[in-house]
């Protein structure tokens, strides 16, 4: 498992998932938008249940942004999961 | 729906986020009107994202060393440096209901109030979402904005001067972050005002004011008592708290 991955979305933001490989979980930083900005603990739980369980990743995260209304500004849902199946190569 | 704008004044890193905030608050609480206001840093400063990783974007030991204050912003967005003297700061703070609902709308439309005005200094500029602006295609303004309560906050630079050695002393800029827009160096992506127009600060904050106040009922203000009592309190609280500063 690699400890972060790094993308730069294209006419996006900067997106930096980072692994604690110890705890399982999984933080994102960057220069990126998330209306409200609370969801972004919301997205962390579910890409780190999303690293325990790669099957049921895209599940949880939409779920997540769908539920809670969520408005991501600069990069996508797809962007996580490609970055997340690339950090668990 | 009457608009209060407030003159420019210089604060320090953590009192001009703060001030922003309370704002937020006084606004939500009906106790201020809508307001847009110009600010400066004193001393020059670096604000972060909210979500930005403090180390991977900051040389805080330099930013010690050269008395450049460092503050995490509720918005999020990039890093930006705040050279005291530098640029000219904005902030627009209403209720939701009245700015467009769309956040990508709502960016065009307060960032047209920057291009107008740079337009009306004689510089043609254009908005580049999600929230730069561009002059001959070097960022010359940046914006972040947040919605919280009801309350839309817009807050945004507009470059004047440019030293660049000293923002690149305080910023760390990976290769990353500038790969898509074909550059090797970030100094290749910014610009400042003076670069392009000869226009004194006075002249550059009028034409804001007379931009941002274009189409609606306003008048200039101050910042109340209660709102500065308040800016106190959140400054303490979260801006100049390590806990928050250090939160990522």
């Amino acid at each position: 498992m690699r400890p972060f991955v790094e993308r730069k979305v294209r006419n996006g933001k900067l997106i930096r998932l980072s692994i604690d490989a110890e705890h399982n979980r999984v933080q994102l930083t960057g220069d990126f938008f998330m209306y409200p900005e609370e969801g972004l603990a919301l997205v962390e739980d579910a890409l780190s249940e999303g690293l325990r369980d790669p099957g049921r990743a895209r599940n949880l995260l939409e779920k997540t942004v769908r539920v809670n209304n969520l408005v991501l500004l600069g990069f996508r849902v797809q962007d996580l999961l490609e970055m997340l199946q690339e950090a668990r190569r | 729906m009457k608009w209060r704008l407030l003159p420019f004044e210089t604060r320090s890193a953590a009192l001009n986020m703060a001030i922003d905030e309370a704002i937020m608050e006084s606004v939500a609480m009906r106790t201020s009107p809508p307001t847009v206001r110009f600010y400066g840093w004193s001393p020059s400063a670096v604000s972060i994202g909210c979500f930005q990783n403090i180390g991977d974007e900051v040389d805080l030991k330099r930013c010690r060393e050269l008395g450049i204050d460092v503050v995490r912003r509720r918005t999020g967005g990039g890093a930006v440096f705040h050279a005291e003297g530098g640029e000219i700061t904005y902030s627009l703070i209403a209720p939701e209901p009245i700015m467009p609902q769309d956040i990508d709308l709502s960016y065009s439309d307060i960032c047209g109030r920057v291009v107008q005005a740079l337009r009306s200094l004689g510089l043609a500029s254009e908005f580049k979402p999600i929230n730069d602006i561009l002059v001959e295609g070097k960022k010359i303004s940046g914006s972040a904005q947040t919605r919280r309560g009801g309350i839309l906050l817009q807050h945004g630079t507009l470059l004047l001067h440019l030293d660049e050695d000293l923002m690149f002393q305080a910023l760390r800029v990976g290769k990353k972050k500038i790969e898509d827009k074909g550059l090797s160096d970030a100094r290749e992506r910014v610009t400042s005002l003076d670069r392009h127009a000869q226009a004194s600060e006075e002249r550059v904050l009028a034409a804001l004011a007379a931009s941002f106040s274009a189409g609606i009922d306003s008048s200039v203000g101050y910042i109340s008592k209660a709102e500065m009592a308040r800016a106190q309190e959140i400054a303490e609280q979260r801006y100049l708290s390590q806990e928050w500063t250090f939160s990522r």
